[in-house]
C-alpha cells in the first residue's frame, strides 16, 4: 500500500473490494478491515439494494460470500464485531465513532468485558485533550509516532465509517468530532496533511470557510493583509451520498498503488504555437467539442474555461454535471423538469469522464456545502460517481487565468501531492492577479496523483538593492523554486537572459508562514535551459516613472486649466493616457510575467519625457504670464477651473521662510475629488509665499539677498529640497511679478531638475534688473512644475537705485 | 468558535461515592435498589459485562456490603448510573441493549441535556462541565418542556429499548371529536352527543345527561372503545380502556380486580385466526382486560408505604407507541399483542374531600395484530390516541366527581364466556 507521507505501511499487491449491501454491514467490514495488520488484503465499499452508482472501475465481490465463505477473515470474528456493532447503537440509536474506531483498532482483544474499562479510559481521556492535540495523542498512543496527517470529522456517525477507513488506509489517525466547533479547532493542528470529512447535508459554507481559516495565515503586506493564505494543506472527504463515500475510500486506496502518466488540458481559448509536455494532450477552442473530449483518456483532465455549478461548457457542447440519481425536490435544473437540457448541443455526464482527478478553472463546480441546486447538480459530486475520485475547483465564480491550469500541472507532474500543489496555486492567487484563494480539494490531499518527473536546476543567489540576482543552470525541472527567507514588498521576477519564447514564461509567488516566500518559475512546458538569470526585485519596475505617471495621471482633473495655459496640452494628454494604459497593463502583466518587467523598463523613457514635455509647458507659460500680468494661482482653481474651494483653514503657525512672521494656512479642495488640491500658505507680510500641491514633494525656497540694484546683474538660488522617497523630476523657474515691461529678465528662464529621494540642491538663477525698473517692492513669483503639479512660491524683493541703497536696505 | 473540555465521568463518579459517608450511602443505594427492583425489563451491558433486572439487584447487594474504592470499573459504572437516572429522573429503559461505558453514558447524557435546552427555548445553554450538575439539571429542562409537550416514548418490544420524543400540545387538537367518534357514542348511548364547547365540557355533560337518565357512565368509556376501535385513522384491532372504578381511592395500593374498570374492543370484524391467534375473541378480550387490571393495581403499589410492596410495583408509563410487543410475552403472543399504541392519563379526583392525582391507574392503548411494518403506529396516531385518553380521562373523573363509580361488571370478566 502506498500511505500518504509518515506512514511506513506498504502492500505489494492490489486488495481485494467487497461490497456490502447494508450500512451495517459496511460499519463491520469496516472494523474488520481496520483490525488488519499493515498489509491491507481487502477493503469494503457500500452497495444498496437499488443503487443506480456503478461499481466500476472498483472489481467488487459480495461481502456476503466472503462472510460465508471464509478465507480473508474470521466467520466468527465477524458475528462478535455484528453484535457489537447493534448493540452498540443504544442508547441513541447510532455508534459513537471514537468507541467504534478504538474498539477496532485496540491490539489484541480477547476478553472485551477487561479491555471495555480501559478503552472507556481513553475515550475520557481523550474527551479532554484539546481537539488540536487528538490526532497526535491517538498517533502516539497506538504506536505510530508524529503522524503525516490527520482524518477527522463532525457529523452523522455513519459517515464516520468510511473517514476512520480512509485513516487506515493512508496510515494516519482519526478523530471524530461532537461539534463543527471542536473540528474548527482541531483543524489548526500542524500536522501536514489534513482530510475533513463532514457529510454533504451537514456541510455548509460557513463551516467549509471556518475549516479553511484554520489552516491559514496572514501576509503582513497591505495589499493582500485581509487574506487567509494556506498554511498546510486541506481536503474535504466527501460525497453527495454515504455509498458514493465508501467508493471514494476504496478507489482512492486503489488508485495510489499506480501513479497517472496522462493528463488532458481542455482549455476553452486559442493557444497558437505553445509547445506542451509529451505526457499532456492540449483541447484548445478549436477542438472544443464533445467528441474530441470523449477520446480523452487522460487520467487527469484539467480544464479551463466557463462553468456554473452544473454545467462546463465545451463550444456548443457540455459536460454535466447531473448525478446518475438526479433529485425530485429542491431547486432543480431544466432537465429535471422538462427532459431535455438548456443547451442543444451534446452532454456528457461527468461521470462518464475516464479521468482519475479533475482541475476546474471555473466557476462554481464545486460548492460543498450549498449551491444553487441540490446536491445532485454538483459537478465535483457528481464526478466521484464514475472514475473520478478528486475534484479540484472553486465554490464560488472566478475571474480564473489560464496560468493557474499550467502551474498545477507542473506542481503535480514534478511529484508534489495535490494538497500541497493546491496551496501553493492558491497562495499564488492574489499576487498574479485579481483572483484570492479559492481552490477546495474534494478528495485526499496527500494524493500525488501524477508520476513524478523531478526538478533538476543548480542556483546561485545574491542579495541586491532592491531584491536577489538569481542565476538557475542545467535546468531540466517544471518548474524552478527560489525561496527567499523574507517578503518586504511584493517580488517582481525579470530575466535578463535572451530566450526564444519569453513570454511564456511566468513565475508565481507563494508565501509561507514562516515569513519566506518560493517563488515559482515554469513555462508551458518543463523547462530545459543552460542558463537563466533572474532579477528578483521587490520594487515594481521603473518604480519612480510609474508613481510619476500616476501623479501626473491624477492631475489630469486641472486638465480644464492646463489647456486653456498651452493648447498643445490636449494633445499630450491623449497620449499620456495611452501610455498610461499601456503601462498599466504590462504592470498587471509584470506580477507573472517576467518578459514585462522588461518591457515596463524600457517604456520608462518615454513616458518620462512626455511628462517633462507637459510639465516644461506649463512652466513656460506660467513664467510667462507672471512676468506680463497680473496672476494668482489660488484664483485660478477657484475662480477659473470653478471645480475648487477652500475646503479647510488650518492652524496658523509662525514660519515664513523669508521673515519668520506667521502663516495662515488653507487647504483649497476639489470638490468632488477631495484628494485632489493645494496648500495654500499667507504670510502675514510677505503675501502668498506658497500654493502647493497638498502632499507635494517640493517646496521651493529663494535664498539670496531681497535686495536687488536696478541696473545690476545679480545671482540668485533657489533651494529645492526633494521631501518624497523617490526620485522627482521638474521644471523650475522665477521671474519679477510683471516686469517684462522693464526689461527685467532672469536666466536661464527656466530649467528642468533631477532629484533623488532627500536630495537637497540650490539652483543659481542670474537676475537682471534694467534700468527703467521702478525701486519699489516688488514680488518674485516662481514655479516648481513636476509631474503636471504646480507648485508656487512668492517672495518680496526690494530693487533700489544704487548700491548705497541697497546698503541701507540690506541693514534695514 | 469556542471549544469546551468535557467532565471526566469516571473520575467524578468515584470521587462522590467516596465522598458519602457510609449510612448516607446505604441510605442512598437501598433507595436505588428500591427504584430499580420495580423497573420495567432490563436488559444491558456494562462494559461488556451482561446485566438484567435479576443480576442489578445482586450487584446493588453485593456492592452495598463494600467500600465504593472496592468496586470493580463496572460495578462503579452500573452504581453511577443509577444514581445518575434517579437525578436525571430519565427512562432507565432508554439505556436498555447499551454497552454502557463512562464516555457513552456521558455523551448521552449531554445529548440530552442539548435536545432539552433546544426543545426549553434555551439552545445557547451549555451542558454544565460536572455531570452531577448536568444530570440534576434534567428535570427543570424537561418540566419546562412539559408545559407545552407531551412527554412519549418509542418501545421495541424485542430488545425493551425506548426512545424519549415530545409531542407539542398544540398538535393534539382534543376539542376536535371526530363525527365518527360521536356517531359511535350517539348509537352505542342512545342519546344526543352534547353540542358547543370544548370536550370537557360535552364529556361531562354527557355524563350527567347519562346519569340524570340512570345510565352508569363507564358506557361512554365502552363506546369510546368501540369508537377506538373502528376509527378509520387508528385501524386498531383491539381498542382497550382500563380505569380504576371508584373504590378505594383513598387507598389504591389496596386495589383489586374488581376494583378496575378495564373493556376491551375488536374491531368489527376481526378474525383472530387470520392473524394467526389462536385465542377466541372473547378470549382475548378477557385475557387482555384481566392483565390490564392486574398492571394497574401492581402500578398502584407504588404508592404503598410498605417497601415490600414497593418493591412488587410496576412503574408508570407515559404516551408511547410500542413494536414487537410479542417478542418474549406469552400472553402478548396468544392475545396477538403486537402494535401498540398508549396513552396513560391522570386521574384527578375528590378523597375525602380533597382533590387527589393518581397516575399509574387509568390509560387506553390501541393494538394492531399484524407484523407488517406499515401496521406500526406513528406519532401522528398517538396523537389522536391522547385526544381519546383525554375524552375517557372527563369521563371518569365527572363520574367520580358526581359519586358514581364505574359499572363493577366492568371489573369482571365477560360474564358466561370465561
Amino acid at each position: 500500500m502506498m500511505s500518504a507521507k509518515g506512514s511506513a505501511s506498504h502492500v505489494t499487491s492490489q486488495p481485494v473490494a467487497l461490497y456490502a449491501r447494508t450500512t451495517d454491514d459496511y460499519a463491520v467490514a469496516v472494523a474488520l478491515c481496520l483490525g488488519q495488520g499493515t498489509d491491507t488484503a481487502w477493503a469494503p465499499v457500500l452497495s444498496l439494494p437499488g443503487s443506480r452508482i456503478p461499481l466500476a472501475p472498483l472489481q467488487a465481490s459480495p461481502l456476503d460470500a466472503a462472510v460465508v465463505n471464509g478465507g480473508l477473515f474470521d466467520a466468527n470474528q465477524w458475528n462478535e464485531v455484528q453484535q457489537r456493532w447493534f448493540r452498540w447503537q443504544a442508547p441513541r440509536d447510532f455508534v459513537a465513532p471514537m468507541r467504534w474506531y478504538l474498539s477496532a483498532v485496540w491490539p489484541k482483544v480477547t476478553d472485551w468485558a477487561e479491555v471495555a474499562p480501559v478503552l472507556d479510559r481513553c475515550l475520557e481521556d481523550l474527551a479532554q485533550i484539546p481537539p488540536v492535540e487528538r490526532a497526535g495523542y491517538l498517533a502516539e498512543r497506538f504506536g505510530s509516532g508524529r503522524p503525516g496527517g490527520a482524518v477527522m470529522g463532525y457529523g452523522d456517525a455513519q459517515w464516520a465509517l468510511p473517514a476512520m477507513l480512509h485513516a487506515k488506509l493512508t496510515g494516519r489517525p482519526f478523530v471524530w468530532f461532537d461539534t463543527p466547533e471542536e473540528l474548527v479547532a482541531a483543524a489548526g493542528t500542524d500536522l501536514p496533511y489534513v482530510t475533513v470529512c463532514v457529510p454533504s447535508h451537514q456541510m455548509t459554507t460557513e463551516l467549509t470557510h471556518a475549516l479553511v481559516e484554520a489552516r491559514s495565515f496572514r501576509v503582513n503586506l497591505p495589499r493582500v493583509s485581509n487574506l487567509a493564505f494556506g498554511a498546510r494543506p486541506l481536503s474535504f472527504l466527501t460525497a453527495r451520498t454515504l455509498e458514493i463515500l465508501t467508493r471514494v475510500v476504496a478507489k482512492q486506496h486503489q488508485y495510489v498503488q499506480a501513479p497517472q502518466e496522462r493528463t488532458t488540458w481542455l482549455f476553452m481559448e486559442d493557444a497558437p504555437g505553445k509547445r506542451i509536455d509529451p505526457g499532456v494532450t492540449l483541447l484548445t477552442r478549436t477542438e472544443g467539442d464533445a467528441a474530441h473530449v470523449r477520446e480523452q483518456q487522460g487520467d487527469l483532465l484539467m480544464m479551463y474555461g466557463h462553468s456554473r455549478e452544473d454545467i462546463f461548457y465545451v463550444g456548443r457542447d457540455l459536460i454535466c454535471g447531473a448525478s446518475h440519481d438526479g433529485a425530485a425536490e429542491g431547486r432543480l435544473p431544466v432537465c429535471a423538469h422538462e427532459n431535455r437540457c438548456i443547451r442543444e448541443g451534446e452532454r456528457i455526464p461527468v461521470w462518464e469522464l475516464p479521468a482519475k482527478a479533475l482541475f476546474l478553472n471555473s466557476c462554481s463546480a464545486l460548492r460543498l456545502g450549498g449551491g444553487s441546486f441540490t446536491p445532485a447538480y454538483t459537478m465535483g459530486f457528481s464526478f466521484l460517481e464514475g472514475p473520478g475520485n478528486l475534484v479540484v475547483a472553486s465554490s464560488r465564480t472566478r475571474y480564473g487565468d489560464p496560468r493557474e491550469l499550467i502551474l498545477m500541472y507542473h506542481l503535480l507532474r514534478s511529484g508534489l501531492p495535490v494538497g500541497e500543489a493546491v496551496r501553493l496555486v492558491n497562495n499564488a492567487l492574489p499576487f498574479a492577479g485579481a483572483e484570492s484563494p479559492d481552490y477546495l480539494v474534494l478528495g485526499e490531499a496527500s494524493w500525488a496523483p501524477l508520476a513524478p518527473l523531478p526538478n533538476r536546476f543548480s542556483i546561485d543567489m545574491t542579495e541586491s538593492a532592491h531584491g536577489w540576482q538569481v542565476t538557475c543552470k542545467e535546468i531540466d525541472a517544471q518548474f524552478i523554486e527560489i525561496r527567499l527567507p523574507s517578503m518586504p514588498a511584493e517580488p517582481y521576477v525579470s530575466i535578463d537572459t535572451d530566450l526564444r519564447g519569453v513570454d511564456d514564461i511566468s513565475f508565481a509567488v507563494a508565501p509561507e508562514p514562516d515569513g519566506s516566500v518560493r517563488i515559482l518559475v515554469f513555462g508551458w512546458e518543463r523547462l530545459t535551459l543552460g542558463r537563466l538569470d533572474l532579477r528578483i526585485s521587490f520594487r515594481k519596475p521603473a518604480a519612480d516613472t510609474l508613481a510619476a505617471l500616476a501623479t501626473a495621471t491624477q492631475n489630469l482633473a486641472y486638465s480644464k486649466l492646463y489647456r486653456s495655459y498651452a493648447p498643445k496640452i490636449k494633445n499630450l494628454e491623449d497620449e499620456l493616457r495611452s501610455q498610461g494604459t499601456f503601462m498599466a497593463r504590462q504592470l498587471n502583466r509584470a506580477r507573472y510575467q517576467p518578459s514585462a518587467f522588461r518591457t515596463v523598463e524600457k517604456k520608462a523613457a518615454a513616458v518620462e519625457d512626455l511628462i517633462s514635455r507637459m510639465n516644461g509647458l506649463l512652466c513656460e507659460y506660467l513664467l510667462d504670464k507672471v512676468s506680463t500680468s497680473s496672476f494668482i494661482l489660488t484664483d485660478q482653481y477657484i475662480e477659473h477651473d470653478g471645480s475648487f474651494h477652500v475646503a479647510e483653514h488650518l492652524p496658523a503657525d509662525g514660519s515664513c521662510p523669508y521673515c519668520n512672521s506667521r502663516v495662515l494656512r488653507r487647504l483649497v479642495r476639489h470638490h468632488f475629488n477631495p484628494g485632489l488640491g493645494h496648500e495654500v500658505h499667507i504670510c502675514v507680510l510677505c503675501g502668498n509665499i506658497y500654493d502647493v500641491p497638498i502632499g507635494g514633494s517640493v517646496k521651493p525656497v529663494l535664498r539670496g539677498s531681497p535686495v536687488l540694484v536696478r541696473g545690476a546683474e545679480e545671482t540668485r538660488e533657489v533651494l529645492l529640497r526633494n521631501e518624497s522617497d523617490r526620485q522627482v523630476r521638474g521644471w523650475l523657474g522665477f521671474r519679477l511679478y510683471q516686469t517684462k515691461q522693464y526689461g527685467v529678465s532672469v536666466d536661464p528662464g527656466m530649467i528642468e531638475v533631477t532629484l533623488e529621494p532627500g536630495e537637497e540642491r540650490l539652483v543659481p538663477f542670474t537676475i537682471t534688473v534694467g534700468d527703467k525698473m521702478p525701486a519699489h517692492m516688488e514680488f518674485v513669483k516662481g514655479f516648481w512644475v513636476s509631474d503636471l503639479d504646480i507648485a508656487y512660491f512668492q517672495c518680496s524683493v526690494w530693487v533700489v537705485p544704487d548700491l548705497m541703497a541697497a546698503s541701507k536696505e540690506v541693514a534695514r | 468558535m469556542t471549544t469546551t473540555l468535557h467532565a471526566i465521568p469516571s473520575a467524578e463518579a468515584r470521587t462522590a461515592w467516596v465522598g458519602l459517608a457510609p449510612a448516607e450511602r446505604d441510605e442512598r443505594m437501598e433507595w436505588l435498589e428500591e427504584r430499580f427492583a420495580i423497573l420495567g425489563p432490563v436488559e444491558i451491558q456494562i462494559m461488556g459485562v451482561p446485566l438484567n433486572n435479576e443480576s442489578g439487584l445482586e450487584w446493588i447487594k453485593a456492592c452495598r456490603e463494600k467500600a465504593p474504592a472496592e468496586w470493580t470499573e463496572q460495578q462503579l459504572l452500573f452504581l453511577t448510573t443509577l444514581w445518575w437516572w434517579d437525578l436525571s429522573q430519565i427512562g432507565f429503559t432508554e439505556l436498555n441493549q447499551a454497552d454502557l461505558s463512562f464516555s457513552d453514558l456521558y455523551s448521552f447524557l449531554r445529548d440530552k441535556y442539548t435536545v432539552y435546552a433546544e426543545l426549553a427555548g434555551c439552545a445557547d445553554r451549555r451542558p454544565p462541565e460536572s455531570v452531577f450538575d448536568l444530570v440534576r439539571a434534567l428535570p427543570d429542562l424537561r418540566s419546562q418542556i412539559e408545559q407545552t409537550r407531551v412527554r412519549c416514548f418509542t418501545i421495541n418490544g424485542a430488545t425493551w429499548e425506548r426512545r424519549e420524543r415530545f409531542i407539542p400540545w398544540s398538535e393534539i387538537q382534543v376539542d376536535t371529536i371526530p363525527a365518527n367518534v360521536i356517531a359511535t357514542l350517539t348509537g352505542h348511548l342512545q342519546m344526543e352527543f352534547p353540542a358547543g364547547g370544548g370536550y370537557k365540557e360535552r364529556f361531562s355533560q354527557l355524563v350527567r345527561n347519562l346519569i340524570d337518565r340512570g345510565t352508569n357512565p363507564a358506557e361512554v368509556l365502552v363506546g369510546l372503545a368501540h369508537a377506538g376501535a373502528s376509527d378509520p385513522v387508528l385501524r386498531a384491532d383491539y381498542a382497550i380502556m382500563t380505569c380504576a372504578r371508584g373504590p378505594k381511592l383513598d387507598q389504591p395500593w389496596t386495589l383489586e380486580y374488581e376494583d378496575i374498570f378495564s373493556y376491551v374492543a375488536l374491531r368489527p370484524g376481526f378474525e383472530p385466526g387470520a392473524q394467526g391467534i389462536r385465542l377466541k375473541p372473547h378470549q382475548i378480550r378477557n385475557a387482555i382486560a384481566q392483565r390490564m387490571r392486574y398492571n394497574a393495581s401492581r402500578r398502584a403499589k407504588q404508592y404503598s408505604a410498605v417497601r415490600t410492596e414497593r418493591l412488587l410495583a410496576q412503574p408508570f408509563q407515559f404516551p408511547d407507541i410500542a413494536v414487537m410487543e410479542d417478542a418474549y410475552q406469552n400472553g402478548h403472543q396468544a392475545a396477538g399483542i403486537r402494535f401498540t399504541g398508549r396513552a396513560p392519563f391522570l386521574l384527578e379526583v375528590p378523597v375525602d374531600g380533597k382533590r387527589v392525582t393518581w397516575k399509574g391507574l387509568a390509560d387506553i392503548r390501541f393494538n394492531r395484530a399484524s407484523y407488517r411494518d406499515e401496521d406500526r403506529f406513528t406519532f401522528n396516531e398517538l396523537r389522536l390516541i391522547i385526544c381519546y385518553s383525554l375524552w375517557c380521562k372527563t369521563v371518569a373523573e365527572t363520574s367520580l366527581e358526581l359519586g358514581v363509580h364505574l359499572d363493577k361488571k366492568y371489573g369482571l370478566n365477560l360474564p358466561g364466556q370465561e
